[in-house]
């Protein structure tokens, strides 16, 4: 087991000090606590779910109102509507809030779509998101903090099965370091590449440069597969060492997407004026985060509160 | 059973789903690209196993052998070969004066 490994102190996976859990999901704040992941919870009905991706896949092929000019599909809730609502949905913003505590940022968004043939992704643990590019894409401010400082919330529109590619997680590995970002890379830094089409199994880089301990192998007894429908999530530390299985089928391609969050303390892209990740460069001219939840009275960060197309996001009162 | 015709059949008549001629072509590019012996005029691309790749590749088809270039996201918008042929044909066919 490796930790503490070059002055990186192992993360703290503990609930926000603030953080207000209410009793209909502590069930499932404890199951977070101690797995790094918890789910399926339920979004949206799964005809909700199929009339949203019917009108994602429709705007995400105009890209003129796009915050980046590339192909890898972040942030797309700053122009697809549905998107703009979709990362403040009331019952992420519960689950944000029993985790993160009252204020809460919305710092980027992400499609995952697996297609019929491709190879799962692997295994890979994510602290500040430096894997990209060799610089920290999030910076906690408070160190007296001692508690998750991110959330993913995974939400899938087709059905995430074991044939088509669904997440796993080993549970329990959000405590300690099995992956070290600082390490250097032989993938994905330097060279651009079809994101659509990876030569990696990790979307153009290879997670495994970064092992603590190179010949670190993940306890099969502690993998767990999270199978989904339509309309469900899994929200998870990305500290926690996750990974998705292939999608065998012939036909079905999995998609989801990700929201994910920072308690309003981080810093985001600290000292960036853009980034490049994937193959793909960001500038960051019109980027700001979202406030999802409670207030902001860091200043750390630029904010935004309308989309491109002037529709507001929904900040939700602590409650 | 006689049906009218669905788009652009030309007879009116006896027409099993799509039968006109850029129908036909549309059909049998989604067949070809979807790897399908065959397609029926109303079945959705997703749920026929379509995906993004797969459209670029019909467009690119619809352009080369149709000879219409057909942005993406109406491709996604009308997803059954019958309601991409009627568009198609209400792009092409000139208005009456």
């Amino acid at each position: 087991m490796a930790t503490d490994v070059g002055g990186l102190e192992a993360p703290a996976a503990r609930l926000a000090p603030n953080a207000v859990v209410h009793e209909d999901i502590r069930g499932d704040i404890e199951a977070f606590e101690r797995d790094g992941f918890v789910g399926p919870v339920k979004l949206y009905e799964p005809d909700e779910a199929a009339a949203m991706i019917r009108e994602v896949r429709i705007k995400n092929q105009d890209r003129s109102r796009a915050l980046y000019q590339n192909s890898v599909n972040y942030d797309r809730h700053f122009d697809i509507p549905e998107l703009t609502s979709h990362v403040s949905h009331p019952v992420i913003v519960k689950y944000l809030q029993a985790i993160l505590g009252p204020d809460v940022l919305c710092w980027r968004t992400e499609f995952f779509p697996k297609f019929p043939g491709t190879a799962g992704t692997e295994w890979h643990q994510v602290r500040d998101y430096s894997y990209a590019n060799g610089r920290p894409q999030l910076l906690p401010t408070r160190p007296d903090w001692g508690a998750f400082i991110d959330i993913t919330v995974w939400t899938t529109f087709t059905p995430a099965t074991l044939e088509t590619g669904c997440l796993r997680f080993v549970r329990g590995s959000h405590r300690k370091w099995f992956f070290d970002e600082r390490k250097s890379t032989g993938f994905g830094r330097e060279g651009a590449y079809d994101v659509n089409r990876p030569k990696t199994a990790f979307f153009g880089y290879q997670f495994s440069d970064f092992k603590i301990d190179p010949s670190w192998e993940v306890p099969q007894e502690d993998v767990v597969p999270v199978e989904m429908a339509p309309g469900e999530a899994v929200i998870f530390t990305a500290t926690c060492v996750h990974g998705s299985e292939p999608n065998t089928t012939e036909r079905e391609t999995r998609f989801a997407i990700a929201g994910r969050y920072v308690p309003t303390h981080v810093r985001v892209y600290p000292d960036q004026a853009g980034f490049t990740a994937h193959g793909a460069e960001f500038d960051l001219g019109n980027y700001g985060s979202v406030l999802v939840s409670g207030s902001e009275g860091y200043g750390h960060n630029r904010m935004r509160s309308h989309s491109v197309l002037g529709d507001g996001f929904v900040t939700r009162a602590a409650r | 059973v006689v049906r009218p015709a669905v788009s652009g059949g030309g007879f009116g008549f006896a027409c099993e789903g799509v039968c006109g001629v850029i129908g036909q072509q549309v059909k049998a590019i989604w067949a070809r690209e979807l790897k399908l012996a065959q397609v029926g005029g109303d079945e959705d691309f997703f749920d026929l196993g379509g995906h993004s790749l797969i459209m670029q590749e019909i467009q690119a088809a619809i352009k080369n052998e149709v000879g219409v270039e057909v942005p993406m996201d109406e491709l996604f918008r009308h997803a059954t070969v019958n309601e991409i042929t009627a568009h198609i044909e209400a792009r092409t066919t000139p208005t009456p004066a």
